[in-house]
């Protein structure tokens, strides 16, 4: 995989990395219209897939890639529009499959921790458009790990009952809308 | 112990070995617990991947790319013309403090690729390629740069990345013209052949004189397009 594109994604370079994202981004949405899939869910999925390439960079994986980068950003997408439709609980369409591949296809090993999976991103969603008070306890508790005592202090409330009965009411408004 | 505790002990880490194995038991044998687990599970690394920097830029990189696109709004046909202008200005102050050489060089020969693919007529209703292509012609290279991505997103037709390149040129951001001009040059279209004299000049841009010659070295060897300029133009280089 060309070297110079791996060293700007590794750099900590704003700029560098911009240009590639945007390089690849309209490229990707043209690849993927194929699937019908709404630019919602395009956008997301680019964003995934750029966000583990970056990852692959930084881990040395790409190093040993033979095909392009932009094969190798374009699979980890393809994999997960796959994942979205299985999700979905649909076939993917029967025309984006006869399509025939310019490029080749490689096989990527894609280890699903460099990336949320399709019920996360979903989850990610909810998440995003609960209120602040929600987010700061549902972050007090699983990103932080404080105990139900250490939350009320944090978050103001009288009590670890107190704590406890607002986390349950955040977590039930994000069950009812799985 | 009631299974919400029994779960959140779960994630904390914090269960004894008889919790555990009463944890275990319920998991392999009743479903919604399971499927409670999983839940929280995926919760916590929502909420983990919320505090990745990395994922914060990404997103942010998405935002930048969606506004960036022309819209009828007048206020973004402001920021766009101002933007323009700041790459203006940045361009020439960048060409200001240049030793003279390369940046008169690349004056002298750069001269931006003409538009050969879709010749545009006077009168016609205008689709989205030429309007993308006026823009280029009148030399808003900024809407042109922006129009040609669009289309890239609907039609499969390379050539639009290297018009892009050209209007990168044109507005001064040269490093981004590279990495176009190298993905286009590796596809086989019809102006494939010319990617590598825009290459040179793009090195010549950024005062890269040693990339510059060796691309240019490259067309005279093959005898590609602008050969002889190539071979002019090394010649002053050298």
């Amino acid at each position: 995989m060309d070297p110079k594109k791996v060293a700007d994604l590794i750099s900590e370079d704003r700029l560098k990395i911009k240009a590639i994202y945007d390089l690849f981004r309209g490229q990707f949405f043209g690849f993927a219209r194929r699937y019908q899939l709404d630019d919602s869910d395009l956008s997301d999925i680019y964003q995934e897939a750029f966000l583990a390439l970056i990852k692959h960079s930084k881990n040395g994986k790409l190093e040993k890639v033979q095909c392009s980068m932009k094969t190798y950003l374009f699979q980890i997408g393809k994999h997960m529009i796959y994942d979205l439709f299985k999700y979905k609980g649909k076939m993917v369409p029967y025309d984006a499959n006869l399509r025939i591949e310019r490029e080749e296809e490689i096989n990527i090993t894609f280890d699903q921790s460099d990336a949320l999976s399709t019920a996360q991103r979903q989850l990610r969603k909810y998440f995003k458009a609960l209120d602040e008070k929600c987010r700061e306890l549902l972050t007090l508790f699983y990103y932080r790990g404080l105990t139900l005592e250490e939350m009320a202090d944090k978050a103001g409330l009288r009590n670890a009952n107190v704590a406890k009965v607002q986390k349950h009411r955040c977590l039930e408004k994000l069950r009812n809308q799985m | 112990m009631d299974h919400t505790m029994l779960i959140e002990k779960y994630l904390q880490g914090s269960l004894s070995a008889k919790e555990r194995s009463e944890f275990d038991i319920l998991f392999g044998s009743d479903e919604e617990f399971a499927r409670e687990v999983a839940f929280q599970e995926n919760l916590r690394e929502v909420v983990n991947a919320e505090k990745d920097p990395l994922r914060k830029m990404v997103g942010e990189l998405e935002s930048e790319f969606q506004e960036n696109r022309p819209t009828s709004g007048t206020w973004k046909k402001l920021l766009v013309a101002a933007s323009i202008f700041a790459v203006l200005g940045l361009a020439i102050f960048y060409n200001l403090n240049r030793p003279v050489s390369s940046s008169d060089l690349y004056e002298n020969y750069f001269e931006n690729y003409p538009n050969v693919v879709n010749p545009l007529e006077r009168g016609n209703t205008a689709n989205a390629k030429d309007t993308a292509f006026e823009a280029y012609e009148t030399g808003r290279y900024q809407e042109a740069y922006d129009r040609f991505r669009d289309l890239l997103e609907t039609e499969d037709q390379t050539y639009y990345q290297f018009y892009m390149a050209n209007a990168l040129l044109e507005l001064g951001r040269a490093e981004e013209a590279i990495l176009l001009l190298k993905e286009y040059s590796a596809s086989e279209d019809k102006l494939t052949d010319r990617a590598g004299w825009y290459l040179a000049m793009a090195y010549l841009q950024l005062d890269d004189k040693k990339q510059a010659i060796t691309e240019l070295e490259k067309i005279v060897e093959q005898g590609a397009y602008n050969s002889s300029e190539a071979e002019q133009l090394l010649a002053e280089l050298r």
